[in-house]
């Protein structure tokens, strides 16, 4: 036995490490450059997968998602520019690829208009109308509204949604009280813009409702109350344009939310910004 | 006698110098010096808790020295561990062994880590300790008697010029207890191997040691020959006049007489001389009353020393 | 020093706890084996109820349905370069096993490797590990056999670094052994290797969230390779905390309990208090190592393969230095 293992045994166990050495060295490093992102040698050879995917995304479009309202370019006159602007919606939750309603609208002018387009997201998750003011006042972001050819603008949904947590008792009372509230809000929000830059294109967002079935009637109520009101107060104004998704997702609202329930996916975002091309493409040609 | 003389002139192989050990701010030894000669049995004497096993450790570098200098064949342990322990065969406490293996696996793990240690020396060490019917068996088959024969020829395989023994002969039945014994005294004899011994039995250390060093508390109280031990113990006289007797031993005998009272005098004196003493004492006029050999024994030289310090 | 080693190997081979590891994970890879067959089984059984589908055969006319669905999508070229990249590879993939004729819902011998060491190298592999290195030094201080070890003529830091190497060594045989034998088990379960199939990887962590625009597929041989590489690192560093609690304590049982009880509760540590921020220093949280290459997301923030691999590295070299540090000076006192 002795023999054996000492004899035998070890030196073999002894090559076997120094092979398992090499081997484990070459996955060690296989796997740094897997999620590094470099391109490994047998990865080419043995798959022919390659990851320099053609690129064929539009190149006019200058993302400045971050929300960095520290550079404005007014030099550049040809070139539009797109803001966003309110909650969650506006900012793009939900949707796989993160561009939202306004970056995927923004796709499909630049595809069809013969214009760079620049485009800076500043919406905020969970923003109601007041917090949107608060935003407003920061002078910095006025510049960028005077600069802007077209705002998308998607805020009021946090604010009905407070009513969720009241008794169906209250929630007539307070509905009004909210409604009232919002629109005051809204009128600033409107008289500043426009006080700002008089010929921006202000695309006002409706709400699309969560739950299309019956025994939630009093909830379909207040939602299309509050649309009916917001519709009207945006329809009224020059330029600016309501755009209703309650139609959208009332038949197929499982497949174009995301997994949270709450939020478009890229498909619900991508139908939206399908209506809003139709409906603004004609402003910019 | 003529032996003990020359052995100032004999090589030393293991020198301690005022060896310290403390610990957690406990000096356990406090500064322990020997030098131990080829051929040499010394023996180390002491009650539990003396420090003998912590000596004998540091030694074979199982513990640190906090202060002082052990060599081995002129190697320090400190600073030349490897050059110290190729000089060095021991066994520490119990003789434990790789009980997983055989004894013969456990001698071809231990020699492979020294130099030049063949087989055929495995196997003659094997039949020294006659263990050839059993060595191929797992050691956790074996008695301890047999695992002490084992740790013997693990020990002696390397022709150490030093061997180290704690506790030895504990395991061994009496037969095998005379045949240690007479391997030892062999061994330091025929191959003049060192012998550094620890024991709580003093009857043993008595037969089989040459020099015994009796530690206590932490200090060597005493280091003595067995030689010197046999000639302490003396002739008691019993005599009408000690101090003619005295005068007259001294000048004719070249002995040391020490008065114990008034009738009574040790004589250090060889014993071959007694029946010349006796007929001078009686021609000068001294009468004897008595006369008898002291049965003063290293046990009582123990006793003394460590003051009544137990033993075991 | 190859003798040392050796006799290191030769003390670990004796003392039969490798053959108690290699035990476990006989009986632990069939299970698992089995367990995934039936699960398999079960799976397409309703799959195939769903979609109404009677003949198993069916499954190249979806596969070609959904290759389909994925070129068109493909065809738009608005689509962002991670959402691209992510159809691209499942286009790939749906395309080999049309190409091979292999059908999707079974499962290769190669899928179950990978997978089993990705389940097992958070606690089990470990586990093993500490069975064999948690009593290294441990065992021979209990048996007193330390003594015949460091009165030879051999340097404390050799006969350590034997103990080290062997254990390396033996590592890396439990990680082989781990690889042969789920092979071999699951190639008789499901019948065909599958090294060559696509897998997707190359999953990153930007900013807390999975991104996934480099994703490409590798062959199962290859993911393997690195998936049981990463196993080694885990095994290594395990193996020298493992020596270092064996160095320091002197019973066995106290040494495998010491490792065991910090293992498990190092988990359970990192779950209660994963926003704390020393939290991803813990050795624990790094263990999974194979999940940045199939892109399962970390609970704890700020973890990437590379921080991971150099806490793991950190807590090896630290626990080296441990050992090293108390092995030289340590006395051998009963």
């Amino acid at each position: 036995m002795l023999k054996l293992i000492k004899n035998y045994l070890w030196p073999f166990f002894l090559i076997l490490f120094l092979i398992g050495s090499g081997f484990f060295v070459y996955g060690i490093i296989q796997s740094f450059q897997v999620v590094s992102g470099g391109v490994s040698a047998e990865d080419e050879g043995a798959n022919g997968i390659s990851t320099d995917l053609p690129d064929d995304v539009p190149d006019g479009i200058d993302e400045e998602g971050n929300g960095d309202p520290s550079e404005p370019d007014r030099e550049d006159s040809d070139s539009l520019r797109f803001i966003s602007l309110g909650d969650s919606l506006g900012r793009g939750t939900g949707d796989e690829e993160g561009l939202g309603f306004s970056g995927r609208t923004v796709q499909l002018l630049t595809e069809n208009l013969d214009e760079e387009i620049l485009y800076s997201n500043f919406a905020v998750d969970g923003f109601r109308s007041q917090q949107l003011g608060e935003l407003l006042e920061n002078s910095e972001f006025l510049q960028e509204i005077r600069n802007a050819d077209g705002v998308f603008l998607s805020i009021g949904g946090n604010d009905l949604r407070t009513l969720q947590n009241l008794s169906s008792e209250d929630q007539d009372d307070a509905y009004d009280m909210i409604e009232d509230v919002y629109l005051e809000t809204l009128e600033e929000t409107f008289t500043l813009l426009r006080s700002e830059n008089p010929d921006v294109l202000i695309v006002f967002l409706g709400l699309y409702h969560l739950d299309y079935s019956d025994e939630n009637s009093d909830e379909t109520e207040f939602l299309l109350r509050w649309n009916a009101t917001t519709g009207r107060f945006v329809s009224s104004r020059e330029n600016a344009v309501w755009i209703p998704t309650y139609d959208l997702f009332q038949f197929q609202l499982e497949d174009l939310l995301s997994f949270d329930g709450l939020h478009p996916n890229s498909r619900g975002y991508q139908k939206i910004a399908e209506r809003i091309f139709d409906v603004i493409s004609p402003f910019y040609q | 006698m003529s032996e003990n003389s020359s052995s100032i002139e004999k090589t030393v192989v293991l020198e301690l110098t005022n060896v310290k050990k403390t610990i957690r701010k406990k000096e356990i030894i406090k500064g322990i010096s020997l030098s131990l000669y080829e051929g040499e049995v010394f023996g180390f004497l002491g009650p539990n808790g003396a420090g003998k096993t912590t000596t004998l450790r540091m030694i074979v570098g199982l513990i640190r020295m906090t202060e002082g200098e052990i060599k081995i064949g002129g190697y320090s342990v400190k600073k030349d561990f490897v050059k110290a322990m190729e000089s060095v065969g021991c066994i520490i406490e119990n003789p434990e062994m790789y009980d997983y293996l055989s004894g013969w696996e456990n001698l071809k793990v231990l020699a492979s880590m020294e130099k030049g240690i063949t087989k055929e020396r495995i196997k003659e060490m094997v039949s020294l300790v006659g263990l050839e019917k059993r060595i191929d068996d797992k050691v956790y088959t074996y008695s301890l008697g047999m695992k002490q024969r084992l740790g013997i020829a693990q020990a002696l395989m390397k022709r150490p010029k030093l061997l180290i023994l704690d506790e030895p002969t504990n395991g061994l039945d009496p037969a095998g207890i005379s045949e240690f014994r007479k391997l030892i005294r062999s061994l330091a004899e025929n191959e003049n191997l060192g012998v550094l011994v620890s024991s709580h039995i003093l009857a043993e250390m008595e037969v089989m040691t040459d020099r015994v060093a009796i530690i206590r508390q932490g200090s060597i109280v005493k280091v003595t020959s067995v030689e010197n031990i046999v000639r302490e113990k003396g002739i008691t006289y019993v005599v009408s006049d000690v101090e003619k007797a005295k005068a007259v031993i001294e000048e004719n005998f070249k002995g040391q007489v020490h008065i114990k009272g008034s009738d009574q005098l040790v004589a250090i004196i060889n014993e071959k001389d007694v029946p010349d003493i006796n007929q001078k004492l009686f021609a000068e006029g001294v009468l004897i009353q008595y006369v008898s050999k002291n049965q003063k024994s290293l046990e009582d030289l123990f006793l003394e020393l460590t003051a009544g310090d137990e033993i075991v | 020093m190859y003798n040392l080693v050796g006799n290191e190997i030769l003390k670990l081979f004796m003392k039969r706890r490798l053959f108690v590891v290699f035990g476990i994970l006989l009986v632990l890879i069939s299970l698992f084996a089995y367990g995934e067959q039936y699960t398999r089984e079960r799976t397409q059984a309703r799959v195939a109820e769903r979609l109404g589908i009677e003949d198993i055969d069916d499954w190249r006319e979806i596969t070609k349905q959904q290759l389909r669905d994925l070129e068109r999508r493909l065809e738009n070229p608005f689509i962002p370069d991670e959402g691209r990249a992510s159809l691209e590879v499942r286009a790939e993939q749906l395309r080999y096993y049309l190409r091979e004729d292999i059908n999707p819902t079974t499962f290769s011998a190669g899928q179950f490797m990978s997978n089993f060491m990705e389940q097992s190298i958070f606690l089990f592999l470990p586990l093993l590990i500490i069975l064999l290195g948690a009593d290294i030094v441990s065992k021979e201080s209990t048996t007193g056999t330390i003594k015949l070890l460091m009165t030879r003529p051999v340097p404390r830091w050799k006969i350590l670094t034997s103990k080290l190497l062997a254990l390396m060594v033996l590592e890396m045989l439990v990680i082989f052994f781990m690889a042969g034998l789920s092979f071999l088990i699951a190639y008789f379960t499901f019948g065909h290797a599958g090294f060559s199939e696509p897998v997707i990887t190359g999953f990153r962590i930007v900013n807390g969230n999975l991104d996934a625009s480099n994703i490409r597929t590798v062959s199962l041989g290859l993911y393997n390779i690195m998936v049981y590489s990463l196993g080694y690192i885990v095994a290594f560093t395990i193996g020298k905390m493992a020596l270092m609690v064996s160095v320091l304590v002197k019973s066995t049982a106290a040494a495998i309990g010491i490792m065991m009880s910090s293992l498990i509760g190092g988990t359970f540590l990192s779950f209660f208090i994963s926003d704390w921020e020393l939290t991803r220093y813990i050795f624990n949280v790094n263990l999974r190592l194979t999940d940045f290459l199939s892109g399962n997301l970390q609970p704890i923030e700020g973890l990437s393969l590379q921080f991971s691999v150099i806490v793991l590295m950190a807590w090896a070299l630290g626990s080296m230095i441990v050992s090293y540090g108390v092995f030289q000076y340590k006395d051998f006192m009963d």
